[in-house]
């Protein structure tokens, strides 16, 4: 059951851009370091891991899933965990310039991945994703 | 913390306007200039005596399944005139590659020649598809044309 390569529900990815953009609007308004990082550790379970384990894919599971009913589609997981490879590659980055003292280095950053995870979570537009299809063969097999 | 919160706004903002623009061109027709071709062969299919509706899907995309009922309707509307081909993307990424396939579903409409003639990427849209698709000549004037030209 764990392990259904088939699909996933789609509104777990939302729901995760959902949270992941509070996250990211507190880091820009806080310019906290810390919490870029804790956002930076979601994104890297979610690429490393897949979406269904990463933090916010489990609390979709435990308190949001439960209350829904079934998905009417399943989803590939595939581009959703590419698209969290790209939120870490972003902060990733930031937070090494933010720990290097470069200025607003955690703002900026937190910023450009807050558009990505906004737009997903509003308007169902995952930029990430689109990424997806260009890559070669090899790149995406990994 | 105005500053700050100042910011956000903008970004919010910034990031509405963004996803209505992505958004208004999602599914949207768009005409196809130049004279990119595809064959029977690199569609495993033969063409569509008036028109062919390729799409571009990937294996479990919400959109493509809605987007394949539609074309799939389409063409079993005017059967051997339009015929619809459903390939995977990631199985005929060349082929996705040099038609710029960017997002699935992305659809290509080819005249009676195989000429991609329009073109829509995101969740289709059934009435300017059949408004397309009624534009096309069947493929016996084409062949017509070119035989005296």
């Amino acid at each position: 059951m764990a392990d259904r390569p088939a699909g996933i529900d789609p509104r777990g990815p939302r729901f995760a851009a959902a949270l992941t953009s509070v996250v990211l609007a507190v880091v820009v308004l806080t310019g906290a370091l810390w919490l870029l990082a804790v956002q930076v550790a979601v994104f890297a379970a979610g690429s490393l891991l897949g979406v269904r384990r990463s933090p916010y894919g489990w609390l979709y599971r435990r308190l949001v899933r439960p209350r829904l009913g079934p998905p009417s589609e399943l989803e590939d997981p595939a581009p959703p965990r590419f698209a969290q490879t790209v939120g870490l590659a972003v902060t990733g980055v930031a937070l090494l310039l933010g720990l290097a003292g470069v200025p607003y280095a955690v703002e900026v950053g937190g910023a450009l991945a807050f558009v990505a995870a906004f737009l997903n979570a509003s308007v169902g537009l995952c930029l990430g994703c689109r990424i997806y299809l260009l890559l070669p063969r090899r790149a995406r097999a990994a | 913390m105005l500053t700050r919160s100042l910011a956000l706004v903008l970004l919010v903002a910034g990031s509405l306007v963004l996803g209505a623009g992505l958004r208004r061109r999602d599914g949207r027709l768009r005409a196809v200039r130049g004279l990119r071709r595809i064959d029977a062969d690199e569609l495993g299919t033969g063409l569509g005596r008036v028109a062919t509706l390729v799409q571009f899907s990937s294996e479990t995309c919400v959109p493509c399944r809605a987007a394949r009922r539609v074309l799939a309707g389409l063409a079993a509307a005017r059967p051997e005139d339009v015929v619809h081909v459903d390939l995977d993307a990631v199985a005929h990424l060349d082929l996705a590659r040099r038609h710029h396939v960017l997002a699935t579903p992305t659809v290509l409409l080819l005249d009676a020649a195989g000429t991609v003639r329009w073109r829509s990427s995101g969740a289709v849209d059934p009435a300017a598809l059949r408004r397309a698709l009624d534009e096309q000549t069947p493929v016996h004037t084409v062949t017509q044309a070119v035989s005296h030209g």
